[in-house]
């Protein structure tokens, strides 16, 4: 047997590394590779006395259940709405925000306002859902006596408006209502997605940053004898500078897309809202963890990472295709 | 279309885009300035909506209120425990196994890396809730400090920055340490570990907040009060007295409300983050600009 040889050849000559190495993979093995296998309680209909090997094998049972749960069709399509909202609205915004701080040419304040913008990154998604709750919160919240403020104001203007019957009608139609914007399902996604931009873009925007702090000056000095605008040279040398950059971060977006950050909806989501804030992710912890509904859970999930998989290989073969750059 | 010399064009882009980033940097701060002003404040200026920046009728009753607790200070304690004695626990692992993950001539290296990259993708905290869930459990460690403590410890983002900084170290070094007689142990703890302190505390300070913040796994799997987290607490606290607003006939009327007392709960579980905030940003840029995320 050659191969076991040479292990003990190995272990012999560098048997203090492999000791080194050794807690790390077992901790991988027991922690994360066996649930793993646990994933097979998908195809089982799992009872907590005779644990996983004694449960009986039932087929796909647990997934036709799942295709005739409306309440799950529903998590799947608010799954994909908000991370496809999300990737749309959240994901230009940190690049956004690196070239902005990169023109702005004043070290210093430069270097203030990055602190300020990493800060929410930092903040546990506890205290951003009761900071969100307090905001939102009806007549007291910070939102709502802006809300407020702003009606009043409109209110006394109005009446000095009849030169311009117009405006008075533009004003009105802006008008937004104090509500109780939490309880409101029409709300939820669009609170959900930029409270996520708030807190992650900042952040993001350091890895679009550094790409900008390597582009080579030259290009910038050569541009600028050209007399091309700023403008220009955000468009004609920035973008496609970073443009490697924008793409492996895009890949791994839609890598994380079916994540759908679970944590926080079911931090904010209550039964009134589940219509648009119920996903997969709040789905599983219900069914799974809240109502013990092992087998069902456990499929749904699986369910959940086929399709991420689906979108880690596709999309990376698809930017291979068009760029020339991909993550293996 | 208006004919702009470059130097006024070039002056009202720099003023735009300090606006914009103005605009934004504000967002992110004003939260947290409301929320102290608010904790300061008294109770009907808050619910009457006279405070939106500064505080009014300044008073210190909600903390005084909150400190009063004990759940808090529970809460509080054995969060410093997870993230004190977690973050040592995962250090220790980080850099062992990244140590041994360096050297280019160990056998199976590669293997052994593709077996922990790997989980990057595969994430079964995400994906597979119930079956992580039922490990645990079957392993005893439910509703147990040891199992927050044991269950949570590597995150292979850093094991792979870890060694990417490893590898930047000179290799004479270790050479001429070895032609001394000096084990990989004496190595790692002699050479390797002092020169990189900022890849080390940067590493450190990210599985501390992760610690210090780590709120559902917490709330799934402790049951006992005098285990739970302060995240955990927090939840209690905060959203729920939002939801159901018993607190606020008890208290109404008085120089404390429910807003100015989830405000100084909130100001109290931020601070320790906001304080070591500045030397995360150092460390930062010092340990992943040298040899972490660029490659």
């Amino acid at each position: 047997m050659a191969i076991i040889q040479k292990v003990k050849t190995e272990w012999k000559k560098s048997w203090q590394l492999y000791l080194l190495v050794l807690p790390t993979l077992i901790w991988y093995g027991v922690f994360i590779y066996k649930p793993m296998w646990g994933l097979l309680i998908s195809f089982k209909e799992y009872s907590v006395f005779q644990g996983f090997a004694g449960s009986d094998w039932v087929g796909l049972d647990n997934f036709t259940y799942l295709l005739s749960n409306p309440e799950f069709w529903r998590a799947f399509i608010n799954t994909i709405e908000l991370s496809i909202g999300g990737l749309v609205f959240g994901f230009p915004v940190p690049i956004f925000l690196a070239i902005l701080l990169w023109e702005l040419k004043h070290a210093f304040s430069r270097k203030v306002i990055q602190t300020v913008v990493y800060l929410p990154h930092f903040i546990s998604v506890v205290i951003v859902s009761g900071l969100m709750l307090t905001f939102l919160a009806p007549s007291v919240g910070v939102i709502n006596i802006i809300i407020r403020h702003y009606h009043d104001f409109i209110l006394s203007i109005q009446g000095h408006l009849s030169w311009a019957p117009w405006l008075a009608h533009l004003l009105d139609h802006i008008n937004l209502d104090e509500q109780y914007f939490m309880i409101d399902p029409a709300w939820f996604k669009t609170i959900f997605i930029s409270s996520n931009i708030w807190q992650s873009s900042g952040f993001s925007s350091i890895v679009y940053f550094a790409a900008i702090v390597g582009i080579n000056p030259a290009l910038y000095e050569a541009a600028t004898l050209d007399g091309a605008s700023r403008f220009q040279q955000i468009r004609h040398i920035t973008l496609p500078c970073i443009l490697p950059t924008i793409v492996i971060m895009f890949i791994i977006a839609i890598g994380h897309l079916m994540d759908s950050n679970f944590e926080k909806i079911i931090l904010l989501y209550q039964p009134a809202t589940y219509s648009t804030a119920d996903t997969l992710g709040s789905f599983v912890y219900r069914i799974g963890i809240e109502n013990t509904q092992y087998g069902p859970a456990t499929a749904a999930g699986l369910f959940n990472a086929l399709i991420a998989v689906v979108l880690v290989f596709g999309s990376n073969r698809i930017a291979k295709k068009i760029s020339e750059t991909s993550l293996w | 279309m208006l004919n702009y010399s470059v130097g006024t064009k070039d002056k009202i882009f720099n003023i735009v885009n300090i606006i914009l980033l103005v605009v934004f940097a504000l967002s992110c701060v004003y939260p947290f300035l409301y929320t102290l002003a608010a904790s300061v404040s008294d109770g009907d200026s808050v619910t009457a909506g006279d405070v939106l920046l500064l505080p009014k009728h300044i008073n210190i009753e909600s903390f005084k209120i909150i400190l009063k607790d004990k759940i808090i200070w529970t809460g509080y304690l054995n969060t410093i425990f997870y993230t004190g004695f977690g973050t040592f626990c995962s250090l220790v692992m980080t850099i062992t196994c990244a140590y041994a993950l360096s050297k280019k001539d160990l056998w199976g290296r590669k293997l052994f890396m593709i077996f922990i990259v790997l989980t990057m993708w595969l994430n079964i905290r995400v994906f597979g809730v119930i079956p992580f869930y039922l490990n645990i459990r079957d392993l005893h460690l439910t509703d147990s400090r040891t199992g927050i403590i044991i269950g949570f410890l590597m995150n292979a983002f850093y094991i792979v920055l870890m060694r990417t900084y490893f590898e930047g170290i000179p290799a004479d070094l270790e050479a001429s340490a070895k032609m001394d007689g000096a084990s990989h142990f004496q190595i790692l703890w002699n050479i390797y570990i002092p020169m990189s302190r900022p890849a080390i505390v940067t590493v450190g300070l990210f599985y501390a907040v992760a610690r210090w913040n780590g709120y559902f796994w917490a709330m799934v799997l402790l049951q006992d009060e005098n285990k739970i987290p302060l995240q955990v607490y927090l939840k209690k606290v905060l959203t729920d007295a939002n939801r159901n607003d018993e607190f606020s006939s008890s208290t109404f009327g008085s120089i404390t409300s429910p807003e100015t007392i989830s405000a100084a709960i909130i100001v109290i579980s931020v601070i320790p983050v906001i304080m070591i905030y500045p030397f995360i940003l150092k460390y930062f840029n010092k340990g992943a600009n040298v040899g972490g995320v660029k490659e």
